[in-house]
């Protein structure tokens, strides 16, 4: 699903973010990508969703070498990705309905299909009653749900989470990450970055730890 | 087709909500484009004017030929018959001695009191010359020429040079529209980009996600390409409001004291005339709101959290 050969990554400070990492993450794997800050789990997930161009190597991501994708492919490519941030990047200004749908509405997809389709993705993670509901309305842990549905929406072969329980508290996370393993019980790779090491010891799944931009463990 | 008619739906509901959203930057940018729009459409409305009223003056047009002193009718047929050969003359027309008195003394009734006698009148005969529209004065110049040498023709008169050079003006004033126009134009350009600008920044981490769900880069700027349509659509509207304001001012108030200034406010922009300004004016906006974004590879999360 994930494959990394010598990827090395720096920015424009000088910095290395990844030092040289091969590492291969299979299909229906569920992955939890460790290590401490600045270890470059976020460099990671940003390089395999194509955000950002590594300065050395190649990454396949569902079989796309993403040093040749074109500008016009990646959109599509992104679509078969699903993303979730520690700070949930929902938009206050739009209700759940319209966060969850915000790509398909600039599909021009049908109204009444996009509500068939946000209710039946908020149903996963126990919110199809709060589809009127405007982010500010919504605990930490329901605001997390309305962004993984948002993830879920286009059924997407691989899930990449940042942190995505490091702004709730346990009882929350635990409740967030349940939901991620259904989620890869159904056939999607998931790949959780996450520095929170009681989750990786709770849930089971392979380890990758990095550590100031080095493969330390690929957990194989 | 639906779903196009949906996104643009969309996009032109989003558009107005970012109008809403920042009402000052927006009106700024509407009248800052009207004022570009204004100019274009104020200088293309008096050179129509000065147009129409030279194409009208130019259908009365016609070249004098003073015959000379004891000319007989045969005379005078051999000239008609050279001229009508000629391509620019359309139609000839004799005027008699007699004829030529009664005009003048039309003009100036004091010219009765000397009562010519036929024998006595002065004046020649002369030739009308009715000219083939378009007139092309270059070559009514050759006609002119050619027409001197015909035997019995003293002189040839054609006022063309007053004509020549309010065409002249006419072009003039429309390259100082259009040049004012530029200039003006791209501070307009300018000023669209920007307030969509700060437009787009003030939603900076809606484009950020709808770029890392997958969104094409082309539906990410269509609210922004179409605010800024909808600004310049405003704009031109406006602008054609000042425009007829300007009109109706000029043929109310002003045009009483002046004949040339109800000459050249004779008619408003023509109705292609007005759709051209607000082409002009929705295309300049769609343009400033296309360029605001710039590269939508620079919205992504990263750029700006880190």
């Amino acid at each position: 699903m994930i494959r990394f050969y010598h990827v090395t990554k720096v920015y424009r400070s000088k910095s290395h973010a990844l030092q040289d990492i091969t590492v291969t993450i299979h299909p229906r794997e569920f992955c939890f990508l460790t290590g401490p800050s600045g270890a470059g789990k976020s460099t990671f997930l940003k390089l395999a969703l194509g955000e950002e161009h590594p300065t050395s190597g190649q990454i396949l991501v569902t079989g796309r070498n993403l040093q040749t994708i074109s500008h016009r492919e990646l959109p599509y490519f992104k679509r078969r990705i699903g993303t979730v941030f520690q700070d949930f990047r929902l938009i206050p200004s739009r209700t759940v309905f319209e966060n969850v749908t915000m790509l398909q509405t600039l599909q021009g997809v049908a109204l009444r299909d996009r509500r068939k389709l946000a209710f039946d993705t908020l149903r996963l993670v126990g919110l199809q009653n709060k589809m009127e509901s405007f982010p500010e309305e919504l605990s930490g842990g329901e605001q997390q749900r309305v962004a993984i549905s948002r993830a879920l929406i286009n059924k997407p072969v691989l899930l990449l989470a940042d942190e995505p329980t490091g702004n709730l508290d346990p009882e929350l996370a635990h409740e967030i990450m349940r939901i991620f393993q259904e989620i890869n019980a159904s056939g999607t790779t998931v790949v959780v970055a996450t520095h929170d090491k009681t989750l990786i010891t709770t849930f089971s799944g392979r380890v990758i730890v990095l550590g100031k931009g080095k493969l330390i463990d690929p957990g194989e | 087709m639906m779903g196009l008619f949906r996104l643009i739906l969309f996009f032109v509901q989003e558009g107005f909500l970012g109008i809403a959203r920042h009402k000052t930057l927006s009106v700024f940018a509407i009248f800052i484009v009207s004022l570009s729009l204004y100019v274009l459409g104020f200088s293309r409305y008096l050179t129509s004017n000065i147009n129409n009223l030279l194409t009208s003056w130019e259908g009365q047009l016609e070249v004098r030929l003073v015959m000379k002193d004891g000319i007989d009718e045969e005379g005078i047929r051999k000239a008609i018959s050279i001229l009508e050969k000629d391509p620019q003359v359309e139609s000839t027309k004799i005027i008699s001695p007699k004829e030529a008195m009664e005009f003048l003394e039309r003009l100036s009734p004091s010219l009765r009191a000397l009562s010519f006698k036929e024998s006595d009148n002065p004046l020649p005969y002369s030739l009308s010359l009715t000219l083939r529209k378009p007139v092309d004065v270059n070559k009514v110049r050759v006609l002119i020429e050619s027409a001197r040498k015909i035997p019995g023709v003293e002189e040839a008169i054609f006022d063309w040079e007053w004509m020549d050079k309010l065409k002249t003006y006419s072009r003039f004033l429309a390259f100082l529209g259009w040049l004012l126009f530029a200039a003006l134009g791209v501070a307009s350009l300018f000023t669209v980009t920007a307030i969509t600008r700060i437009l787009a920044l003030s939603r900076k981490e809606e484009i950020a996600v709808l770029y890392s769900l997958g969104a094409t880069p082309a539906s990410i700027r269509g609210p922004f390409v179409m605010n800024g349509i909808l600004i310049g659509l405003l704009s031109s509207i406006l602008a054609l409001i000042f425009i007829l304001v300007t009109h109706l001012v000029i043929r109310r108030t002003m045009g009483g004291d002046s004949f040339i200034l109800l000459l050249l406010s004779k008619e408003f922009l023509t109705f292609s005339d007005q759709a051209a300004l607000v082409a002009v004016g929705t295309v300049m906006g769609g343009a400033g709101g296309f360029l605001s974004l710039g590269s939508i590879h620079d919205w992504r999360y990263s750029r700006f959290a880190g």
